[in-house]
């Protein structure tokens, strides 16, 4: 065994240090000689090494606090300030914890104030007199001359507070955050987590409980982002939102400075665009309407444009900047770096110039979907031509911030965050979903009028069959070119894959294509080629394509545990074949377990399935399967698809390149050889 | 259905110009009577309806599409000029650039919309906010008639969403318009995947009805 270093030797023997203020700060620890030679060995070495910084500012904490009583005070005399005594968990903790718990515990400044008449109980304007003369003789004034400032110091009691919080242990408070096997300590000690979010909010004890793991968490950000996703999963704390956000979207680096360096003064011409669309964003929240609110959302959206000479603004981008601005309302330059990270992830090329391909792929597989999961529905839009470039396009453009108030915004993308660049596709999806009663029953005309003032919507339950759309559907079905983020699974054969279609091929199938590989995982089939064995071995459900256990999956989860299951809890959806080719070519060769559906004699001159025995048993499966189409190359397999969906086949789809790809894979079998 | 001799037409009418003139106001003024200084921005395209008693044996129906004011930078406007009938171009009389954009968009539409007898479609010029005018911007009446017949507009109107001036009037004389273009033309069987506007819950495609 090798000698320890003497100056490593120190460096753990100064962070062992028991007594709590005897022991070094982290930023006292990073100036000890171990770090500072490390640093310098390697600087040597070519190897550029520094500590992450935090992207997130420091707030005072309460002991932090120093003002000098004026001597006109209302209220208890100020009791003497009791200097950091060991047993005071609050005087560590930020102001602003301690005032959010304050409120959660019945707190109210206001009700304060009027209490000690700091707020006067007579409007302002009746203090005025009714007459003045002249000489400056007042009349019909009870209160003479006032002014309405008050420098007055008013102590909140901490003790409701206090006893609330009484049976919390100093573990309670500092909670270890980094132990061994993954689980979280916390989580399965509070049940509450799994009660409905609107009462989670209001719990104190829940609350402070997940204040202060979140807290912990930032503290070690970016170094903690896996942790503070896995705690975002369950919820996500309401004081701290801003802050998570910004790790769930791994926004790291000097923000600060990045943000001082960019120009946000220069008059550019699409300022007189951001003055006209300012005052009409979200201006209901008192602090987006006030004045200097709108010097920040300008500031902010300058300083997006100017640092992204590619993009453009397109009107929308402001209320994308909204939630980041109110939830970030004295940090700008992380408004700013939350708003860019999330464009480049979620809106990858949404604000170049010419956007239009950009939008019509994503519209176009939006309206796949739509077929996937409503058939019903699809057939009834698609024949008033209420198409989705009419209503979709503030959806998506501006991830559901132009249609929902900022409060239903903020549990939207708690969730969103979670997800990939296409999970709001199925945002979509959901919110029609929430509204087909209505809309099936709808003409051209009334549809229009509907989105025009988008009908009130229950956003959780929105969210839960948001996030069951997206697990129960293959991921190679709403593949897009335009989606950056994707790369295809690796040790699968290339054939096994299937390319993004073209828009006009998009346009004109109603259903989507699936890659052979997903519908290897669906069916439960196997590589038999080229030795290719992954993929398969842990096929069945849907989502095991995905990585094991997405967020999304483990928020799914988290939903069912609050007891919604019922629908939410089938494990992945399982797949059929439909093969739609001849009965000679599928004697020849087909898939086990196929249904053997030739499209000349499928359907009956009125369009409906014709009696036989795979169409009842492809009539039994029919919503709990996903249905494939396999064909020749060529426009059968999209027509028999098209024609699935007319009849309200949910979850259609087209094997992409059909029999062949199946044949190239060595998964057909001739009749008689089945095994 | 409508009574006994009554016909009902629907129109499908744009209203475009540039962002921030008022579109969206001087629709909600049209079909609500009702005035706000801060509407939404228009994302893409809203709608809204508006029925008219024409005369006593005609009902008209107005479906108004309000296009977003950034589209005319976009692609988009193709797939919502599609089959309009009529259109009003909004600029802003406090500002000069809002005006210049006018025969940018009066020529994107000519460009992208003909009635179905491959004449432009008719188009009326909303001179908005005139309340708030100075004296002078408009130049002379005189001048904005000449405007009008070189740019191809039927008509024009100083129109104010917030004191509610100009609006109907406007819009009569648009429909007035409209109404006899629509029985001048014989119109074709619209091909199958257009969107179809006179069609109501995928009846037969004729733009007026007679029971």
């Amino acid at each position: 065994m090798q000698p320890m270093p003497s100056n490593l030797r120190s460096f753990l023997e100064a962070c062992l240090t028991p007594l709590p203020s005897e022991r070094p700060s982290p930023a006292e620890l990073l100036c000890h000689p171990f770090l500072a030679d490390l640093q310098n060995d390697r600087k040597k070495n070519g190897v550029n090494f520094s500590f992450l910084p935090s992207p997130f500012k420091q707030l005072h904490r309460c002991h932090d606090l120093n003002f000098d009583l004026p001597t006109t005070t209302h209220g208890p005399p100020p009791q003497p300030h009791t200097v950091a005594s060991e047993d005071d968990h609050f005087a560590d903790r930020r102001i602003r914890e301690v005032y959010y718990l304050w409120s959660l515990a019945g707190g109210e400044v206001e009700a304060e104030l009027r209490k000690t008449s700091l707020i006067p109980s007579t409007p302002p304007i009746c203090s005025l007199p009714c007459v003045v003369t002249s000489g400056r003789e007042e009349h019909g004034s009870g209160s003479g001359l006032v002014t309405h400032y008050d420098r007055s110091v008013l102590l909140l009691s901490l003790d409701q507070l206090r006893k609330r919080l009484e049976g919390m242990s100093v573990a309670d408070y500092y909670p270890l955050t980094e132990t061994s096997g993954g689980t979280m300590p916390g989580q399965e000690r509070h049940d509450s987590s799994s009660l409905p979010l609107a009462i989670k909010e209001k719990d104190v004890e829940y609350q402070f409980h997940r204040m202060v793991m979140f807290t912990r968490l930032l503290e070690s950000y970016p170094h903690s982002r896996s942790l503070v996703m896995a705690e975002a999963v369950v919820d996500v704390c309401p004081l701290v939102r801003a802050e998570v956000w910004a790790a769930l979207l791994g926004v790291k680096g000097d923000i600060q400075e990045e943000y001082a360096a960019i120009d946000k003064d220069t008059e550019q011409l699409t300022d007189r665009q951001i003055d006209v669309d300012i005052p009409r964003c979200h201006q209901y929240d008192t602090l987006l309407s006030s004045r200097d609110g709108h010097c920040k959302f300008k500031r902010i959206l300058k300083a997006w444009i100017g640092s992204h000479p590619a993009l453009v603004y397109w009107q929308g981008l402001d209320s994308l900047c909204a939630p980041f601005l109110a939830l970030n309302f004295n940090d700008e330059a992380l408004a700013l770096a939350c708003l860019s990270t999330f464009i480049s992830k979620y809106l990858h090329n949404f604000f170049l110039k010419d956007n239009s391909s950009i939008m019509q792929e994503y519209l176009a597989v939006f309206s796949q979907m739509i077929a996937f999961h409503e058939p019903a529905l699809f057939n009834h839009l698609d024949s008033t031509a209420f198409n989705p470039e009419l209503y979709a396009i503030p959806w998506f453009l501006t991830m559901f911030t132009h249609i929902l108030p900022l409060h239903k915004i903020y549990y939207l993308w708690d969730t969103l965050l979670l997800g990939n660049c296409s999970f709001p596709l199925f945002v979509g999806v959901s919110i029609l979903q929430h509204l087909r009663d209505d809309l099936l029953t709808f003409d051209f005309n009334e549809c229009i009028l509907m989105f025009s003032d988008m009908p009130d919507i229950d956003i959780q339950a929105c969210i839960h069959d948001a996030v069951r759309a997206y697990l129960a559907t293959p991921p190679s079905t709403y593949l897009r070119k335009h989606d950056h983020t994707y790369s295809p699974p690796t040790d699968v054969p290339p054939e096994a894959l299937r390319e993004p279609l073209s828009l006009d091929v998009l346009r004109q199938e109603s259903c989507p294509h699936i890659s052979a590989h997903d519908v290897i995982a669906l069916c439960g089939l196997e590589y038999h080629a080229l030795g290719y064995g992954g993929g398969a071995r842990e096929s069945g459900p849907t989502h095991s394509l995905r990585s094991p256990s997405s967020p999304l999956q483990r928020r799914a989860e988290v939903g069912r545990r609050r007891g919604k299951s019922g629908k939410g809890g089938r494990k992945g959806r399982k797949g059929v074949l439909v093969d739609i080719r001849s009965q000679e070519e599928f004697r020849a060769g087909h898939v086990p377990g196929s249904l053997s559906l030739p499209h000349q004699l499928a359907f009956q001159p009125d369009g409906s399935l014709t009696p036989s025995l795979p169409s009842s048993s492809l009539s039994s499966v029919r919503t709990s399967r996903v249905i494939i189409v396999v064909a020749n190359k060529g426009k059968s397999g999209p027509e028999f698809a098209r024609q699935l969906v007319r009849l309200r086949f949910p979850h259609v789809c087209v094997l992409h390149n059909g029999a062949a790809v199946l044949r190239s894979l060595g998964l057909l079998t001739a009749l008689g050889e089945d095994p | 259905m409508a009574a006994q001799g009554k016909k009902e037409h629907l129109y499908k009418i744009l209203v475009i110009g540039d962002l921030g003139t008022g579109k969206t106001s001087i629709i909600k003024r049209y079909v609500h009577q009702f005035f706000s200084p801060h509407y939404r921005a228009t994302i893409g395209v809203d709608f809204a309806l508006k029925v008219l008693n024409w005369d006593n044996s005609t009902t008209i129906r107005l479906q108004l599409w309000d296009i977003a004011g950034q589209e005319r930078f976009g692609n988009m406007t193709r797939v919502y000029y599609k089959e309009a009938v009529g259109a009003f171009v909004v600029f802003d009389v406090t500002r000069l650039s809002t005006f210049e954009a006018v025969q940018m968009w009066k020529a994107d539409l000519d460009n992208k919309v003909l009635l179905p007898n491959g004449k432009a479609i008719p188009a009326v010029l909303l001179a908005n906010k005139c309340d708030l005018a100075s004296e002078g911007f408009l130049g002379n009446i005189n001048q904005l008639d000449d405007y009008c017949r070189e740019k191809g507009f039927h008509a024009w109107f100083e129109t104010s969403a917030k004191e509610n001036i100009g609006i109907e009037e406007a819009a009569r004389s648009l429909v007035a318009k409209i109404l006899e273009n629509d029985e001048t033309i014989d119109h074709p069987q619209p091909d199958g995947d257009g969107i179809r506007v006179g069609e109501e819950d995928g009846r037969a495609p004729k733009k007026t009805k007679c029971c």
